[in-house]
C-alpha cells in the first residue's frame, strides 16, 4: 500500500478540524438556543389536541423548577407550595429584599400562610437568594 | 404534588445541565462567543417552560397550580383564538378537573322572588345569544410593566377573542324576579383556596350592567363546549369588561340588595386600579376602584420581534386592535418609530367586542433595524399612550407597542 502523502494527510487534518468545529458551533448555536429564549412549543403543537372527557378527573401536569441551594430552602420548599407552585414565585422579577419581605408578609397577613414568626425573615433570605437583587 | 426534588423533572434537569457542560466545553474550545461563556455563570433567567395541559396545546407556564398558562403568539393570526390555545388563568389551586352534569347545577337567589336551579339542559333549552368578544386578563403584559411589579408574569399572550353562546344573563335575572332592592349580583365557580383562610374568587357586578343584554352566562365557546381550564361547564362572559369578572365554572349567582354591597375580597382588595392614570413606586395613589372596562389595545402580529426581513419586497403587516366595547375606527402603523403615520386596512367587523384585523403593507427602503409601531382609535376617539402607564398592580397595559425586525 502506497503511504499517504502529507497532502492527504493534510486533508484528513482538514476533514477532522472542520467537522470539530461544526460540531462545536451547532452545539453553541443548539445550547444558546435553549438559554436564551423561552422554549418554544415543539411543532407537534399544531396536531390536533383532544378534549378530555369532563365527567373524568384528569391530572394537571406541573414542571416544578430547580430551586437553588441557599439558607432556608427547606422552609421556603415547606410553606410556599402550600396554595400555589412554586412556578409562581420562581418566574417573579428579581426584587429588592424589602419587596420581598412585602409579598411574604402579605402571604401570611392576607391568605393566612401558616408560617412560624421567624419563618417570615428566614424565607425572605431565600427569596433573596432565589429572586434577589440589592435595592 | 409540585416539590421542588420531583424524580421525573430532577431527570429533564440533567439533561439541560447536560446541554450546559457542553456548551461549556465549546466555549473553553473558544469557539462560543464570549457573551455565550458569559451566560453559563448566570444565573438562570426567568424560567419558561411550555407543558400540554389536557385540551390544550403546549403553552407557557406562568404558573402551574393554580394553572395560569400563555397562549402562543401564532395563534393571534387568527381572528378567533382556537379553544385549545386560549389562555389560561385560574387563581385558586383547587380548581375543578371534572363535573357530573347529572348533579351539576346554577342557582341563581338572594334578593330575587323565585330562586332558581338549572341544569345545563335547562339552560340550553331558553333562548341561547351569541358575542364575539375578546377576553382579556388584567395583567396581561405584566412583565413588561418597568418597575417590575408581582403577579403573573404575562407576556402579551393572556387575551383570546372567541364566539361565546349562552343565556343573557338578564333573561336569568328576570325569570328569578329581582326584588325592588336588588344593587349588586355576585358570581361564584367551582374553584376554592387550599385553605379556608383564602378567599374565595367571588365578583360582583351592579344590576343596571348585569342586565345589559351582551352579559351571558355561556356554554359554548367558538361552538363547542367550553375546555375544562377555560371553565366548563359555563362561564360569565362580561363583553368590553377584563376578564377578571369573566368567572369560570360558575354555579352560584347571589343577588344583593342596597343594605349588603358585597365586600369580597377580590372586588375590595385586588383588581383595583388608582383613579388617576399613572401612579408611581414612590407615589402611590390614595384613591383606588375596582378595575372595569378594558382600554384601547393594539398589537402587530406579523412580523414578529427580531424577524429578518428582505430588503426591496413589500412585507405584509397584520395585527389585532379592540377595546371595551366602543368598536375600532382606525389603525395606523408607524416604521419610524413613531415619527410618521399610515393608515392601515381594517379586516372583517366581528363586532364592537371582537378583535377587529388589521393589514398594511410597508416596503422597507433600506438594510437595517426598524422599529415597526402600531396604535389604534376606538369609536370614542380614545388612542393609546406612547408612554407606558404604570400602577402597582400591573394592570391595563395599552402602551403603543413596538416590534423591531431587521431588513438584510
Ligand atoms: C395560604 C395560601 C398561600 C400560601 C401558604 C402562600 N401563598 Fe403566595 N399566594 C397565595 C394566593 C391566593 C395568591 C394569589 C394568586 C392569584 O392571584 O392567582 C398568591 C400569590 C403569590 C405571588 C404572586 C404575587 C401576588 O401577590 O399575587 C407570590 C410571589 C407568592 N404568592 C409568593 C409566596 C411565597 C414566597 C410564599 C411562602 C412564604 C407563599 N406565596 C405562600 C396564597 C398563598
Amino acid at each position: 500500500m502506497a503511504e499517504a502523502s502529507p497532502i492527504q494527510h493534510r486533508t484528513r487534518r482538514g476533514v477532522l478540524v472542520w467537522t470539530l468545529l461544526a460540531v462545536a458551533v451547532t452545539t453553541a448555536i443548539a445550547f444558546d438556543a435553549l438559554r436564551d429564549r423561552p422554549r418554544l412549543p415543539p411543532p407537534e403543537t399544531e396536531a390536533p389536541v383532544e378534549m378530555p372527557p369532563t365527567d373524568r378527573a384528569f391530572v394537571l401536569p406541573s414542571d416544578p423548577p430547580d430551586l437553588p441551594l441557599g439558607p432556608h430552602r427547606e422552609e421556603f420548599a415547606v410553606s410556599c407550595t402550600i396554595c400555589h407552585s412554586t412556578r409562581l414565585v420562581a418566574n417573579q422579577p428579581h426584587f429588592p429584599q424589602k419587596k420581598w419581605a412585602e409579598i411574604v408578609h402579605k402571604m401570611v397577613a392576607v391568605y393566612g400562610a401558616p408560617l412560624a414568626p421567624d419563618d417570615e425573615s428566614r424565607i425572605v433570605e431565600y427569596l433573596m437568594t432565589m429572586r434577589g437583587r440589592p435595592e | 404534588m409540585d416539590q421542588p426534588d420531583d424524580r421525573p423533572d430532577f431527570r429533564i434537569r440533567l439533561t439541560r445541565r447536560q446541554w450546559l457542560r457542553w456548551g461549556t466545553v465549546a466555549g473553553i474550545a473558544g469557539i462560543a462567543s464570549k457573551g455565550c461563556s458569559r451566560r453559563i455563570e448566570e444565573a438562570p433567567a426567568e424560567v419558561e417552560p411550555y407543558l400540554r395541559f389536557p385540551g390544550k396545546v403546549a403553552m407557557r407556564v406562568i404558573s402551574d397550580r393554580a394553572p395560569c398558562l400563555e397562549t402562543p403568539w401564532r395563534y393571534y393570526r387568527e381572528d378567533l383564538t382556537p379553544n385549545e390555545a386560549f389562555f389560561v388563568r385560574w387563581h385558586l389551586q383547587a380548581i375543578p378537573t371534572a363535573v357530573d352534569l347529572r348533579t351539576w347545577r346554577l342557582r341563581v337567589g338572594g334578593h330575587v322572588n323565585k330562586p332558581l336551579e338549572l341544569s345545563l339542559d335547562d339552560l340550553k333549552k331558553m333562548k341561547a345569544t351569541s358575542i364575539v368578544a375578546v377576553n382579556q386578563c388584567s395583567g396581561n403584559s405584566r412583565s413588561y410593566f418597568e418597575p417590575r411589579v408581582p403577579g403573573g408574569q404575562w407576556g402579551h399572550g393572556a387575551m383570546g377573542n372567541a364566539r361565546w353562546t349562552g343565556v343573557p344573563l338578564c333573561d336569568l335575572l328576570k325569570r328569578a324576579d329581582l326584588k325592588a332592592k336588588a344593587k349588586q349580583v355576585t358570581f361564584d365557580g367551582l374553584d376554592e383556596g387550599p385553605l379556608p383562610s383564602v378567599p374565595d374568587f367571588i365578583k360582583a357586578l351592579d344590576v343596571p350592567h348585569a342586565l345589559q343584554p351582551e352579559v351571558l352566562v355561556a356554554y359554548e365557546m367558538n361552538g363547542k363546549p367550553l375546555p375544562m381550564l377555560n371553565g366548563f361547564p359555563v362561564r360569565l362572559v362580561v363583553p368590553g369588561y377584563f376578564a377578571t369578572y369573566w368567572v369560570k365554572a360558575l354555579t352560584t349567582i347571589n343577588v344583593l340588595d342596597l343594605d349588603h354591597p358585597f365586600d369580597g375580597f377580590w372586588m375590595q382588595k385586588a383588581y383595583l386600579l388608582p383613579d388617576k392614570a399613572n401612579e408611581s413606586p414612590h407615589a402611590l395613589s390614595k384613591n383606588v376602584a375596582p378595575i372595569g372596562r378594558m382600554v384601547v389595545r393594539s398589537f402587530l402580529v406579523r412580523p414578529e420581534a427580531d424577524e429578518r426581513l428582505p430588503l426591496g419586497k413589500p412585507v405584509a403587516l397584520d395585527g389585532i386592535a379592540f377595546d371595551g366595547g366602543e368598536g375600532i375606527k382606525q389603525v395606523q402603523f408607524s416604521a419610524d418609530g413613531g415619527s410618521s403615520w399610515s393608515d392601515a386596512k381594517l379586516g372583517d367587523d366581528l363586532g364592537k367586542f371582537s378583535f377587529r384585523r388589521w393589514r398594511a403593507e410597508w416596503t422597507p427602503p433600506q438594510r437595517g433595524s426598524y422599529a415597526l409601531q402600531v396604535r389604534a382609535v376606538n369609536g370614542a376617539g380614545q388612542t393609546q399612550p406612547t408612554e407606558p402607564i404604570w400602577n402597582r398592580g400591573g394592570y391595563a397595559q395599552n402602551v403603543v407597542e413596538t416590534v423591531r425586525v431587521h431588513v438584510v
